[in-house]
């Protein structure tokens, strides 16, 4: 019967204890033939024995509070992460840009609180445009007082009331004017 | 799963203690590492590789770290090593002491390697997954890494007064 040749990787195996019984036994023999790889092995073995106990004695040393597991487990932080991973990109997509729309809205109307003192004179105005609208704008009887095509005596009108030539924005889709005094 | 990572602790905080030479960065890295596992837990499809999977994650963070020290160039000198080992050891103190400054003057292939299958008993294709390299070269890497610190130990006494005088520069060793 013939063994296959040992090979270094055989020694190694050997050595870290990785071989079946069968193939240990073929390493014997050939070591106890191979004096000069007997005590290599021997040495590596030596070493190998060294180290294990070497840094056996980490092994036994108390953990420190922030390795321990339950810490980290799904039931506190853990969870929330797992939760968040498995939705689907387009829905944190979503939530990103309501995200950043109400970061925005927040903004403007954290700074309209800040200036909020110069622009009381503005919501007057505001008040006073709502008043006019409500009160012309829905008058079904007179929607119009000036037509379109009346665009001339509306220019006329202007210059009088103005006291120099008014131009009047070229709108499409003009239906007439109504004057409201502010 | 508190359960079967719990006693796997104490070998990662050695392995990443071992490597980075300091005990605080080590269990940095070996929080990282856990932190990685509960998040990703989903991910391990064959539980009876958890050991494994772990180490896996932990030396990848450490090679991280070790490259990120090494750019930063403030890599620790052999001696300065802080918290390697506490407590100080017995009896074997001298043998102890002796192997574990060889080991420190490895490469970080070598020393990776020899924790991982000399120490952590991880089969030679366990530790190919782990440090994602070929069967072939773990075989060989081996056998190298074996025979250098044999030969830092054989040579033990000399090297070591050279090395009080200055920092000892160790070249990878392939």
């Amino acid at each position: 019967m013939t063994t296959r040749p040992i090979s270094e990787k055989d020694l190694h195996a050997f050595i870290d204890e990785q071989l079946d019984d069968e193939r240990r036994s073929e390493v014997l023999t050939y070591l106890a033939e191979n004096p000069q790889e007997a005590a290599r092995m021997e040495a590596y073995k030596h070493e190998r024995h060294l180290l294990r106990a070497a840094l056996a004695p980490m092994m036994q040393e108390p953990l420190p509070a922030r390795l321990s597991v339950p810490q980290m487990t799904p039931t506190r932080r853990g969870n929330l992460l797992i939760w968040i991973a498995k939705i689907p990109h387009w829905v944190m997509g979503a939530a990103a840009a309501v995200l950043l729309l109400s970061i925005g809205i927040m903004s403007s109307w954290m700074l309209h609180g800040a200036s909020e003192k110069q622009s009381a004179g503005l919501l007057v105005l505001g008040h006073e445009a709502i008043a006019n609208y409500s009160l012309y704008a829905l008058d079904p009887m007179r929607p119009v007082e000036l037509r379109a095509q009346e665009k001339e005596a509306l220019l006329a009108w202007a210059r009088q009331h103005v006291g120099k030539p008014v131009l009047v924005p070229q709108l499409k889709q003009l239906w007439g004017i109504r004057v409201i005094y502010v | 799963m508190e359960a079967s990572i719990e006693p796997l602790i104490p070998a990662l905080r050695r392995y990443a203690r071992v490597l980075l030479r300091d005990g605080d960065e080590a269990d940095d890295l070996v929080q990282d590492c856990l932190e990685r596992a509960v998040r990703n837990w989903h991910q391990l499809k064959e539980k009876n590789k958890l050991r494994a999977w772990l180490f896996a994650i932990l030396h990848n963070l450490s090679m991280t770290r070790l490259q990120m020290r090494s750019r930063q160039s403030r890599a620790l000198p052999i001696e300065e090593g802080r918290d390697f080992v506490h407590p100080p050891l017995q009896e074997n103190n001298l043998h102890a002491q002796d192997i574990i400054k060889a080991l420190s003057r490895l490469s970080d292939d070598h020393k990776t390697l020899l924790l991982l299958v000399a120490v952590e008993d991880f089969s030679y294709e366990e530790a190919a997954q782990i440090l994602n390299i070929p069967i072939g070269t773990v075989m060989s890497r081996l056998s190298r890494a074996r025979s250098r610190l044999h030969k830092i130990l054989s040579h033990g006494e000399g090297e070591r007064q050279i090395n009080r005088s200055k920092n000892p520069c160790i070249g990878r060793v392939k």
